[in-house]
């Protein structure tokens, strides 16, 4: 497991691992969680690598990011993997709910913390447009899971609310359990 | 009746703004403004903070352009301390600073503007995007990927993380260079080059369809400014001022950027959290000058490497010696991104890249510290003061897209003249309209850190100034 630090970018490297990105303003309280929970599942053990995968390499089969926001360039990275976790904020959820939902090309719309139309970006681009153009460009794209963190408060500051920093360990947890769901799923497609 | 037309948000820039177009009776448009309505106020928070930490609180600005920050407060705080950094600290300090502007200037390019020069400024909003760039000419997405990623791990490599990296620290940078990571930027190169040439050839070919649109994309007469070396050279860490007039003459040449107080002012509007800049010698609001990628362009004698030399001579000869439309910074940021990648090289290829000696260290030894650099959008400026114990008194930040404030709102205004008929908003005016604020590519994260007290404003005027409504804040 490597926090920030870029896999390797030989082409057709066999796509297998899980990609986790944490991402939001830590300047922005509570808009960081994702940036928080990522630092917490960097040093998970639970996400320490896969044997299996990577056939006995020193490949991890899970890379964890924090990131300030999405960026085109990670359509990419997500073009390398089969899965992608995606953690954020929202404003939809009730202060320290946890939701977890799968995404498709194209997701996101007005009010999804999570997604962005495609055409009404900043520098921040959606998951479900990054999701299209790994697909346009690298042939590939995964699949991906938003696990949304609902928010109390994105004022300026650099604390997570009470309520939020209290989901970081269930959101650790959900986000474990997906990565163990995806390598039974893999285990069990592909048994040697 | 007089009446306003809102764009809220201006989409695809970094940040949060509002544009207003007032309109007189017979639907011309009067004025335009370009409001900034985000406020940050790093100048304030960093009060009281020892002087150490400004490189790393000065990163959190920016999620883009963090390098940017660190490198002149790096400066900044250097001159308090009285040191220079070591040759080599110095020259990772410019591989890092570099990298930041190609990864920065790849994503404007490629990302946010390509959109509109591939479908054109009238395509359906669905189409006009990166998604749609992909499909059209997938090339050139993935060319902007490519050249983002290697900016990135440049920044990574060197600088620890990717955002907001740890690695420029005052007296130089934390660690020296490894051969390993030498040899694996310099393996990136010729596939960045060969990028950004693709992009900068693509560019040239279709240029041709936007002469009509250029003409009216703030082209105007104005001062410009940027960094150029003793050799008269684009500079994007160090070096020179130089500030050149509509005609190419210079208004200053070779001032020390420690002196910036001398010639350039500082003008706070109510409508907005962003300051305006202008020149000093010229006042204000005549003092208005561009900086960024085109102004670098402009006012250095040539770039310093053989390739982007080369495209600067038919930048040119394509639109002038002073290139005075900002419609051009799209085609003058691929030629610094090209001299950034040539830069990059040259000095990884320095005989001494890899020395150990890369930071010098030394207490509190200035109560006032300036730090100038470039950053991918233009000249930046950090300027501290501090007591004996090296705690920060006073801060005050001049960023790019201040530089540029009355730039963009001279760009909206003349694109809104030649867009905007009747009371009606038109989705090809808004991209335009938008897409002119774009060719600066302001990020509004970084500028808006006027100290507090400053309101926002919003006024609905009739045409003879009367304030019909007003809304204070």
């Amino acid at each position: 497991m490597n926090l920030g630090a870029p896999r390797p970018d030989a082409p057709g490297e066999p796509a297998g691992g899980v990609l986790v990105i944490g991402y939001g303003n830590t300047l922005r309280s509570d808009d960081g969680v994702g940036w928080h929970a990522a630092i917490l599942l960097a040093s998970d053990p639970r996400l320490a690598s896969n044997p299996r995968v990577g056939s006995g390499s020193r490949v991890a089969d899970v890379e964890v990011r924090a990131a300030h926001q999405l960026t085109p360039e990670l359509a990419f990275d997500m073009s390398r993997v089969s899965l992608v976790i995606l953690i954020d904020a929202s404003v939809d959820d009730p202060p320290g709910a946890i939701s977890v939902r799968s995404m498709t090309a194209g997701d996101g719309g007005a009010g999804d913390v999570t997604g962005a139309s495609p055409g009404a970006s900043s520098h921040h681009v959606g998951p479900g447009e990054l999701l299209a153009v790994a697909r346009e460009l690298y042939g590939a794209a995964p699949n991906l899971v938003a696990v949304r963190v609902g928010v109390a408060s994105m004022e300026v500051g650099e604390s997570l609310s009470p309520e939020v920093a209290a989901a970081l360990p269930a959101i650790a947890d959900a986000v474990v359990d997906i990565v163990a769901a995806h390598r039974r799923s893999r285990a069990a497609a592909d048994p040697e | 009746m007089s009446r306003t037309i809102t764009i809220d948000p201006v989409t695809r820039i970094e940040g949060h703004s509002k544009i207003t177009i007032q309109l007189d009776d017979r639907g011309e448009v009067v004025d335009a403004q370009f409001h900034v309505t985000q406020f940050r106020g790093f100048e304030r928070i960093t009060q009281g903070r020892p002087v150490h930490e400004m490189p790393a609180l000065m990163a959190r600005i920016c999620g883009i352009c963090p390098v940017s920050h660190m490198i002149a407060s790096s400066k900044a705080v250097d001159d308090i301390l009285a040191v220079e950094p070591p040759p080599t600290g110095a020259d990772l300090r410019r591989i890092i600073n570099l990298g930041q502007i190609v990864q920065s200037n790849a994503l404007s390019f490629f990302h946010l503007s390509s959109p509109d020069l591939l479908f054109g400024f009238d395509a359906d909003p669905a189409v006009r995007n990166i998604l749609g760039v992909a499909r059209q000419n997938p090339q050139l997405a993935k060319d902007g990927i490519a050249l983002r990623k290697w900016g990135q791990q440049i920044i990574e490599w060197l600088g620890g993380k990717r955002i907001h990296p740890e690695g420029i620290v005052p007296g130089g940078v934390a660690s020296p260079l490894t051969a390993e990571v030498r040899d694996r930027i310099l393996a990136g190169v010729p596939e960045a080059i060969a990028a950004v040439e693709r992009a900068i050839a693509w560019y040239k070919s279709d240029m041709l369809r936007w002469e009509d649109e250029a003409a009216t994309f703030g082209n105007f007469r104005s001062a410009f400014m940027g960094l150029v070396d003793r050799h008269g050279n684009v500079d994007h860490y160090g070096g020179w001022l130089r500030v050149i007039d509509a005609d190419g003459k210079f208004l200053a040449d070779r001032v020390d950027p420690k002196l910036f107080n001398d010639y350039i002012g500082e003008a706070v509007e109510p409508w907005s959290f962003l300051k305006s800049t202008y020149w000093k010698a010229m006042g204000y609001p005549d003092g208005i000058y561009r900086v960024g990628p085109l102004a670098r362009l402009n006012v250095a004698d040539r770039m310093g490497t053989p390739r982007a030399d080369e495209e600067l001579e038919k930048f040119r000869w394509r639109v002038g010696r002073v290139a005075g439309s900002s419609f051009h910074y799209h085609y003058a940021r691929l030629i610094d991104t090209l001299h950034g990648i040539e830069k990059i090289e040259e000095l990884l290829r320095g005989p001494d890249i890899l020395s150990k000696h890369v930071r010098s260290v030394a207490g509190i030894n200035r109560n006032e510290g300036i730090g100038v650099s470039e950053a991918p959008r233009g000249t930046l400026m950090h300027h501290y003061k501090v007591d004996d114990d090296g705690i920060v008194q006073w801060v005050n930040l001049i960023i790019a897209t201040g530089h540029n404030n009355m730039a963009m709102n001279r760009s909206v205004l003349q694109v809104a003249r030649r867009h905007v008929k009747g009371d009606t908003i038109t989705e090809p005016m808004l991209n335009r309209v938008e897409a002119v604020i774009r060719c600066y590519d302001p990020c509004l994260s970084c500028s808006t850190h006027a100290l507090g007290q400053m309101a926002l404003q919003i006024q609905l005027l009739a045409p003879d100034g009367k304030v019909l409504d007003e809304l204070t804040r």
